[in-house]
Protein backbone atom coordinates (compact mmCIF):
# COMPACT_ATOMS: atom_id res chain seq x y z
CA UNK A 1 0.00 0.00 0.00
CA UNK A 2 2.81 2.40 0.92
CA UNK A 3 4.31 1.66 -2.85
CA UNK A 4 0.95 2.40 -4.47
CA UNK A 5 0.88 5.84 -1.94
CA UNK A 6 4.50 6.89 -3.86
CA UNK A 7 3.74 5.63 -7.08
CA UNK A 8 3.45 8.57 -9.56
CA UNK A 9 0.30 7.93 -11.69
CA UNK A 10 0.55 11.06 -13.49
CA UNK A 11 4.23 9.95 -14.98
CA UNK A 12 2.07 6.28 -16.15
CA UNK A 13 -0.40 8.08 -17.66
CA UNK A 14 1.74 10.60 -19.29
CA UNK A 15 3.68 7.55 -20.43
CA UNK A 16 0.78 5.58 -22.22
CA UNK A 17 -0.53 9.28 -23.70
CA UNK A 18 2.83 10.02 -25.21
CA UNK A 19 3.91 6.43 -26.00
CA UNK A 20 -0.21 6.52 -28.11
CA UNK A 21 0.87 9.55 -29.76
CA UNK A 22 4.26 8.71 -31.09
CA UNK A 23 2.80 5.55 -32.03
CA UNK A 24 0.13 6.58 -34.15
CA UNK A 25 2.40 9.48 -35.50
CA UNK A 26 4.87 6.68 -36.35
CA UNK A 27 2.42 4.67 -38.42
CA UNK A 28 1.05 7.35 -39.80
CA UNK A 29 4.38 8.51 -41.41
CA UNK A 30 5.54 5.62 -42.64
CA UNK A 31 1.88 5.18 -44.48
CA UNK A 32 2.75 8.62 -45.95
CA UNK A 33 6.17 7.96 -46.70
CA UNK A 34 6.47 6.30 -50.43
CA UNK A 35 9.81 6.59 -50.81
CA UNK A 36 10.48 3.05 -50.78
CA UNK A 37 7.29 1.59 -52.37
CA UNK A 38 7.21 -0.74 -55.45
CA UNK A 39 5.12 2.34 -57.03
CA UNK A 40 8.08 4.55 -56.59
CA UNK A 41 10.69 2.29 -57.53
CA UNK A 42 9.27 1.02 -60.62
CA UNK A 43 8.42 4.64 -61.66
CA UNK A 44 11.59 5.27 -61.27
CA UNK A 45 12.87 2.17 -63.64
CA UNK A 46 10.17 1.93 -66.32
CA UNK A 47 8.53 4.75 -68.46
CA UNK A 48 5.27 6.37 -67.57
CA UNK A 49 1.66 5.21 -69.44
CA UNK A 50 3.53 2.52 -71.58
CA UNK A 51 3.70 -1.12 -70.70
CA UNK A 52 7.37 -2.37 -70.85
CA UNK A 53 8.80 -6.33 -70.01
CA UNK A 54 10.83 -6.23 -67.70
CA UNK A 55 13.73 -7.99 -67.54
CA UNK A 56 13.59 -11.87 -66.12
CA UNK A 57 13.87 -11.88 -62.55
CA UNK A 58 17.54 -12.92 -61.27
CA UNK A 59 19.48 -12.13 -57.96
CA UNK A 60 21.47 -9.27 -60.19
CA UNK A 61 18.32 -7.63 -61.43
CA UNK A 62 15.70 -7.40 -58.85
CA UNK A 63 13.52 -4.52 -59.46
CA UNK A 64 11.39 -5.49 -55.77
CA UNK A 65 12.03 -7.50 -52.57
CA UNK A 66 10.20 -10.78 -52.46
CA UNK A 67 8.90 -10.16 -56.20
CA UNK A 68 8.40 -13.81 -57.51
CA UNK A 69 10.92 -15.02 -60.09
CA UNK A 70 8.40 -17.32 -61.06
CA UNK A 71 6.85 -15.05 -63.80
CA UNK A 72 7.72 -12.52 -66.40
CA UNK A 73 6.42 -9.36 -65.57
CA UNK A 74 4.70 -5.95 -67.77
CA UNK A 75 5.06 -2.89 -65.84
CA UNK A 76 3.16 0.33 -67.14
CA UNK A 77 3.51 3.01 -64.57
CA UNK A 78 0.78 5.30 -64.95
CA UNK A 79 -0.39 9.19 -64.82
CA UNK A 80 -4.33 9.96 -66.04
CA UNK A 81 -3.67 13.73 -65.81
CA UNK A 82 -3.76 14.14 -69.38
CA UNK A 83 -6.93 11.82 -69.78
CA UNK A 84 -8.13 8.21 -70.01
CA UNK A 85 -5.59 5.27 -70.38
CA UNK A 86 -6.53 2.21 -72.03
CA UNK A 87 -5.20 -1.05 -71.08
CA UNK A 88 -4.78 -4.13 -73.23
CA UNK A 89 -4.02 -7.25 -71.67
CA UNK A 90 -4.11 -11.37 -73.15
CA UNK A 91 -4.29 -13.81 -70.46
CA UNK A 92 -3.57 -16.99 -72.24
CA UNK A 93 -3.20 -19.57 -69.37
CA UNK A 94 -3.47 -20.54 -65.74
CA UNK A 95 -1.32 -18.25 -63.93
CA UNK A 96 -1.60 -14.90 -66.31
CA UNK A 97 -2.79 -12.28 -64.12
CA UNK A 98 -3.26 -8.66 -64.94
CA UNK A 99 -3.24 -5.60 -61.60
CA UNK A 100 -3.79 -2.45 -61.58
CA UNK A 101 -2.05 -0.90 -57.88
CA UNK A 102 -2.62 2.14 -56.52
CA UNK A 103 0.91 3.74 -55.57
CA UNK A 104 0.00 2.62 -51.90
CA UNK A 105 0.02 -1.04 -52.97
CA UNK A 106 -4.23 -1.41 -52.96
CA UNK A 107 -5.15 -3.47 -55.51
CA UNK A 108 -8.03 -1.27 -58.27
CA UNK A 109 -8.12 -4.02 -60.22
CA UNK A 110 -7.17 -7.45 -61.06
CA UNK A 111 -8.07 -10.50 -62.93
CA UNK A 112 -6.69 -14.08 -63.62
CA UNK A 113 -6.23 -16.23 -66.62
CA UNK A 114 -9.22 -19.21 -66.42
CA UNK A 115 -7.57 -22.77 -67.14
CA UNK A 116 -9.84 -23.20 -69.98
CA UNK A 117 -9.64 -20.13 -71.93
CA UNK A 118 -8.32 -17.70 -73.28
CA UNK A 119 -9.14 -14.06 -71.92
CA UNK A 120 -8.97 -10.54 -72.79
CA UNK A 121 -8.49 -7.84 -71.02
CA UNK A 122 -9.41 -4.11 -72.24
CA UNK A 123 -9.83 -2.05 -69.30
CA UNK A 124 -10.08 1.86 -69.38
CA UNK A 125 -8.55 3.95 -66.39
CA UNK A 126 -10.12 7.24 -65.77
CA UNK A 127 -8.50 10.03 -63.71
CA UNK A 128 -9.57 10.57 -60.23
CA UNK A 129 -13.70 10.87 -59.82
CA UNK A 130 -13.60 14.74 -59.52
CA UNK A 131 -11.14 15.51 -62.82
CA UNK A 132 -13.28 12.60 -64.70
CA UNK A 133 -16.61 14.74 -63.53
CA UNK A 134 -14.64 18.13 -64.86
CA UNK A 135 -14.62 16.34 -68.04
CA UNK A 136 -17.82 15.81 -69.51
CA UNK A 137 -17.62 17.45 -72.96
CA UNK A 138 -14.05 15.39 -74.00
CA UNK A 139 -16.18 12.42 -75.06
CA UNK A 140 -13.06 10.91 -74.09
CA UNK A 141 -15.12 8.34 -72.14
CA UNK A 142 -18.67 8.09 -73.58
CA UNK A 143 -17.83 4.88 -75.56
CA UNK A 144 -15.94 2.92 -72.60
CA UNK A 145 -17.96 -0.34 -71.33
CA UNK A 146 -18.62 0.69 -67.66
CA UNK A 147 -18.09 -2.78 -66.10
CA UNK A 148 -13.90 -2.20 -67.20
CA UNK A 149 -13.42 1.66 -66.17
CA UNK A 150 -11.94 2.12 -62.76
CA UNK A 151 -10.77 5.61 -61.90
CA UNK A 152 -7.33 6.29 -60.52
CA UNK A 153 -4.75 9.37 -60.75
CA UNK A 154 -1.89 7.42 -60.61
CA UNK A 155 -0.67 3.94 -60.47
CA UNK A 156 0.94 1.31 -61.66
CA UNK A 157 -0.35 -2.16 -64.03
CA UNK A 158 1.15 -5.14 -63.68
CA UNK A 159 0.79 -7.82 -66.48
CA UNK A 160 2.27 -11.69 -64.90
CA UNK A 161 3.14 -14.63 -67.09
CA UNK A 162 4.15 -17.74 -65.47
CA UNK A 163 7.66 -18.94 -66.51
CA UNK A 164 6.97 -22.52 -67.32
CA UNK A 165 10.60 -22.75 -68.70
CA UNK A 166 12.75 -22.83 -72.08
CA UNK A 167 10.82 -24.34 -74.46
CA UNK A 168 7.33 -22.14 -73.72
CA UNK A 169 9.27 -18.66 -72.85
CA UNK A 170 8.88 -17.64 -76.45
CA UNK A 171 5.25 -18.15 -76.68
CA UNK A 172 4.96 -16.87 -73.21
CA UNK A 173 7.14 -13.47 -74.19
CA UNK A 174 4.51 -13.02 -77.90
CA UNK A 175 1.74 -12.75 -75.56
CA UNK A 176 3.02 -11.21 -72.69
CA UNK A 177 4.49 -8.16 -76.04
CA UNK A 178 0.71 -7.67 -77.07
CA UNK A 179 -0.25 -6.46 -73.54
CA UNK A 180 -0.37 -2.65 -74.35
CA UNK A 181 -1.04 0.76 -72.17
CA UNK A 182 -1.40 3.94 -73.89
CA UNK A 183 -3.40 7.30 -73.44
CA UNK A 184 -6.48 7.17 -75.04
CA UNK A 185 -6.53 8.72 -78.98
CA UNK A 186 -2.47 7.53 -78.86
CA UNK B 1 0.23 42.98 30.42
CA UNK B 2 1.01 40.13 29.19
CA UNK B 3 4.21 39.91 26.66
CA UNK B 4 4.68 37.70 23.92
CA UNK B 5 7.98 36.82 22.88
CA UNK B 6 8.62 35.97 19.47
CA UNK B 7 11.58 34.11 18.13
CA UNK B 8 13.10 35.30 14.71
CA UNK B 9 12.33 33.27 12.04
CA UNK B 10 15.35 31.04 11.04
CA UNK B 11 16.52 30.47 7.58
CA UNK B 12 16.10 27.03 6.16
CA UNK B 13 18.95 25.43 6.70
CA UNK B 14 21.17 24.28 3.75
CA UNK B 15 20.76 20.73 4.00
CA UNK B 16 16.45 21.50 3.62
CA UNK B 17 17.59 23.26 0.48
CA UNK B 18 19.53 20.70 -0.98
CA UNK B 19 17.27 17.98 -0.33
CA UNK B 20 14.20 20.22 -1.81
CA UNK B 21 16.42 20.75 -5.00
CA UNK B 22 17.73 17.23 -5.11
CA UNK B 23 13.54 16.29 -5.00
CA UNK B 24 12.92 18.22 -8.11
CA UNK B 25 15.62 17.23 -9.92
CA UNK B 26 14.76 13.39 -9.09
CA UNK B 27 11.39 14.55 -10.13
CA UNK B 28 12.67 15.90 -13.40
CA UNK B 29 14.48 13.20 -14.44
CA UNK B 30 11.85 11.57 -13.93
CA UNK B 31 9.53 13.02 -16.32
CA UNK B 32 12.12 12.90 -18.67
CA UNK B 33 12.89 8.97 -18.46
CA UNK B 34 9.23 8.76 -19.19
CA UNK B 35 9.00 10.95 -21.88
CA UNK B 36 12.37 9.06 -23.36
CA UNK B 37 10.60 5.75 -22.68
CA UNK B 38 6.95 6.08 -24.21
CA UNK B 39 8.87 7.48 -27.10
CA UNK B 40 10.58 4.73 -27.42
CA UNK B 41 8.11 2.32 -27.00
CA UNK B 42 5.62 4.33 -29.38
CA UNK B 43 8.45 4.04 -31.88
CA UNK B 44 9.34 0.63 -31.43
CA UNK B 45 5.43 -0.62 -31.47
CA UNK B 46 4.82 1.16 -34.68
CA UNK B 47 7.85 -0.15 -36.12
CA UNK B 48 7.13 -3.85 -34.78
CA UNK B 49 3.09 -3.67 -35.95
CA UNK B 50 4.36 -2.57 -39.58
CA UNK B 51 7.19 -5.28 -40.34
CA UNK B 52 5.46 -7.93 -38.50
CA UNK B 53 1.87 -7.25 -38.02
CA UNK B 54 0.23 -8.39 -34.65
CA UNK B 55 -3.14 -10.74 -34.48
CA UNK B 56 -4.86 -7.56 -35.86
CA UNK B 57 -3.60 -7.50 -39.08
CA UNK B 58 -1.64 -10.89 -39.90
CA UNK B 59 -3.31 -14.21 -39.46
CA UNK B 60 -0.52 -17.35 -38.47
CA UNK B 61 -1.58 -20.37 -39.65
CA UNK B 62 1.25 -23.16 -38.58
CA UNK B 63 4.48 -21.27 -39.69
CA UNK B 64 2.66 -19.40 -42.39
CA UNK B 65 1.79 -15.71 -41.96
CA UNK B 66 -0.84 -13.95 -44.19
CA UNK B 67 -1.60 -10.37 -44.04
CA UNK B 68 -5.20 -11.02 -44.10
CA UNK B 69 -6.17 -7.48 -45.83
CA UNK B 70 -3.39 -7.11 -48.09
CA UNK B 71 -4.33 -4.70 -51.34
CA UNK B 72 -7.93 -4.00 -49.85
CA UNK B 73 -9.36 -0.53 -50.14
CA UNK B 74 -10.25 -1.30 -46.26
CA UNK B 75 -6.81 -2.21 -45.33
CA UNK B 76 -5.62 -1.34 -42.03
CA UNK B 77 -2.52 1.79 -41.85
CA UNK B 78 -0.23 -0.76 -40.43
CA UNK B 79 -0.81 -3.36 -43.63
CA UNK B 80 -0.40 -0.51 -45.66
CA UNK B 81 2.96 1.15 -44.15
CA UNK B 82 4.31 -2.81 -44.42
CA UNK B 83 3.44 -2.79 -48.34
CA UNK B 84 4.90 0.75 -48.45
CA UNK B 85 8.00 0.55 -46.32
CA UNK B 86 8.83 -2.97 -47.83
CA UNK B 87 8.43 -2.26 -51.26
CA UNK B 88 6.48 -5.41 -51.94
CA UNK B 89 4.38 -5.82 -55.04
CA UNK B 90 1.69 -8.07 -53.46
CA UNK B 91 -1.58 -9.69 -55.16
CA UNK B 92 -4.78 -8.80 -53.32
CA UNK B 93 -5.94 -10.99 -50.20
CA UNK B 94 -9.43 -11.02 -52.55
CA UNK B 95 -7.67 -12.72 -55.27
CA UNK B 96 -4.72 -15.02 -54.50
CA UNK B 97 -3.67 -16.46 -51.20
CA UNK B 98 0.18 -14.70 -50.04
CA UNK B 99 1.74 -16.58 -47.59
CA UNK B 100 5.60 -16.15 -45.37
CA UNK B 101 6.86 -18.58 -43.60
CA UNK B 102 10.17 -17.17 -41.24
CA UNK B 103 10.34 -20.59 -38.91
CA UNK B 104 9.73 -23.71 -39.92
CA UNK B 105 6.87 -26.37 -38.83
CA UNK B 106 8.40 -26.39 -35.22
CA UNK B 107 8.96 -23.18 -34.57
CA UNK B 108 12.73 -23.06 -35.65
CA UNK B 109 13.85 -20.11 -37.60
CA UNK B 110 14.42 -20.61 -41.08
CA UNK B 111 18.52 -20.86 -42.05
CA UNK B 112 20.62 -21.76 -44.88
CA UNK B 113 22.64 -23.96 -42.53
CA UNK B 114 19.96 -26.39 -42.57
CA UNK B 115 18.14 -28.83 -44.35
CA UNK B 116 14.29 -28.81 -44.66
CA UNK B 117 11.79 -30.76 -46.38
CA UNK B 118 8.43 -29.31 -47.63
CA UNK B 119 5.56 -31.20 -48.02
CA UNK B 120 2.21 -30.28 -49.98
CA UNK B 121 -0.96 -31.58 -50.87
CA UNK B 122 -2.45 -31.56 -53.88
CA UNK B 123 -3.64 -27.86 -54.65
CA UNK B 124 -6.79 -29.22 -56.61
CA UNK B 125 -6.07 -27.53 -60.19
CA UNK B 126 -5.16 -23.38 -58.47
CA UNK B 127 -1.87 -22.34 -59.66
CA UNK B 128 0.69 -21.37 -56.96
CA UNK B 129 4.21 -20.99 -56.21
CA UNK B 130 7.07 -21.53 -53.77
CA UNK B 131 9.73 -19.38 -53.53
CA UNK B 132 12.92 -18.68 -51.33
CA UNK B 133 14.36 -15.38 -50.31
CA UNK B 134 16.71 -14.10 -47.70
CA UNK B 135 15.87 -12.24 -45.30
CA UNK B 136 16.06 -9.16 -46.83
CA UNK B 137 13.81 -10.22 -50.16
CA UNK B 138 16.97 -11.04 -51.70
CA UNK B 139 16.70 -13.99 -54.37
CA UNK B 140 19.72 -16.43 -53.53
CA UNK B 141 22.11 -16.66 -56.10
CA UNK B 142 23.17 -19.94 -56.94
CA UNK B 143 24.89 -21.89 -60.28
CA UNK B 144 21.71 -23.81 -60.52
CA UNK B 145 19.76 -20.61 -61.84
CA UNK B 146 16.91 -22.39 -59.11
CA UNK B 147 14.65 -19.77 -56.60
CA UNK B 148 11.89 -21.28 -57.09
CA UNK B 149 9.01 -23.90 -57.93
CA UNK B 150 5.61 -23.36 -59.57
CA UNK B 151 2.60 -25.50 -60.21
CA UNK B 152 4.22 -25.85 -63.74
CA UNK B 153 7.32 -26.29 -62.95
CA UNK B 154 7.54 -28.67 -60.08
CA UNK B 155 7.58 -32.54 -60.68
CA UNK B 156 4.89 -34.20 -58.44
CA UNK B 157 4.11 -37.26 -56.98
CA UNK B 158 1.59 -39.46 -58.35
CA UNK B 159 -1.11 -37.71 -55.74
CA UNK B 160 -0.61 -34.52 -56.87
CA UNK B 161 0.95 -33.61 -53.63
CA UNK B 162 4.32 -31.99 -53.90
CA UNK B 163 8.05 -31.88 -51.88
CA UNK B 164 10.76 -29.71 -52.10
CA UNK B 165 13.73 -29.83 -50.71
CA UNK B 166 15.75 -26.67 -48.85
CA UNK B 167 19.55 -26.99 -48.67
CA UNK B 168 23.36 -26.59 -49.23
CA UNK B 169 24.27 -29.41 -51.19
CA UNK B 170 22.40 -30.35 -54.72
CA UNK B 171 19.71 -33.07 -54.31
CA UNK B 172 17.82 -34.87 -56.59
CA UNK B 173 13.91 -33.64 -56.72
CA UNK B 174 12.76 -31.08 -56.24
CA UNK B 175 15.63 -29.07 -54.32
CA UNK B 176 16.36 -24.93 -53.62
CA UNK B 177 19.37 -24.12 -52.90
CA UNK B 178 19.85 -22.06 -50.03
CA UNK B 179 23.49 -21.67 -49.95
CA UNK B 180 25.30 -18.55 -47.61
CA UNK B 181 21.97 -16.53 -47.46
CA UNK B 182 21.42 -16.84 -43.37
CA UNK B 183 17.84 -16.33 -42.43
CA UNK B 184 15.12 -17.58 -45.50
CA UNK B 185 11.91 -16.52 -46.03
CA UNK B 186 9.60 -18.57 -47.72
CA UNK B 187 7.11 -17.51 -49.74
CA UNK B 188 4.18 -19.64 -50.85
CA UNK B 189 1.53 -17.63 -53.60
CA UNK B 190 -1.90 -19.26 -54.43
CA UNK B 191 -3.91 -17.90 -56.69
CA UNK B 192 -7.77 -18.18 -56.37
CA UNK B 193 -9.33 -19.61 -59.61
CA UNK B 194 -10.54 -17.02 -62.02
CA UNK B 195 -14.12 -17.55 -60.76
CA UNK B 196 -13.23 -16.40 -57.02
CA UNK B 197 -13.13 -18.22 -54.05
CA UNK B 198 -15.72 -18.20 -51.04
CA UNK B 199 -14.07 -17.47 -48.16
CA UNK B 200 -15.32 -21.08 -47.20
CA UNK B 201 -13.59 -22.36 -49.63
CA UNK B 202 -10.45 -20.11 -48.51
CA UNK B 203 -10.47 -21.08 -45.40
CA UNK B 204 -10.33 -24.45 -46.59
CA UNK B 205 -7.34 -23.78 -48.87
CA UNK B 206 -5.59 -22.64 -45.89
CA UNK B 207 -5.94 -25.76 -44.25
CA UNK B 208 -3.83 -27.20 -46.90
CA UNK B 209 -0.64 -25.21 -46.73
CA UNK B 210 2.55 -27.11 -46.75
CA UNK B 211 4.32 -28.05 -43.54
CA UNK B 212 7.86 -27.32 -42.92
CA UNK B 213 10.37 -29.49 -41.53
CA UNK B 214 13.84 -29.50 -40.77
CA UNK B 215 16.18 -32.52 -41.00
CA UNK B 216 19.31 -31.72 -40.56
CA UNK B 217 22.08 -28.85 -39.55
CA UNK B 218 25.30 -28.16 -39.85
Amino acid sequence: MKFLHRFEWRLLLIFFLVAGIVHLVATFLAVNDTRASAYTRLAREFPNNKMTIADAVVPRHQPLPFLGPDARYAFCPFETGDGTMRVHALLPDLGWTIGVYSPDGTNLYFAAASADRETTIDLSIAPSDDRFLGLPDSGATANLDPRQIISAAKGLVVVRAPDKGDPYRSDELAALAKASCRRDGA
Amino acid sequence: MASIELEPASAPSKLSVLRAIIAILLRAIGVIATLMLAIAVGLWSSRYMVARGSPLSVERLGPWEQWTDIGRESADPYTKANMISTGKLRISADSAGVFEARTDSQGARLHSSCNYIVKGANMQGLWWSLAVFDSRGKLIANDADRYEFTADTIALNPSGSFLVSLGRDARPGNWLPTSGAGRLVLVFTVLDPATGLSSEERAQRNKHLPVITRESCS
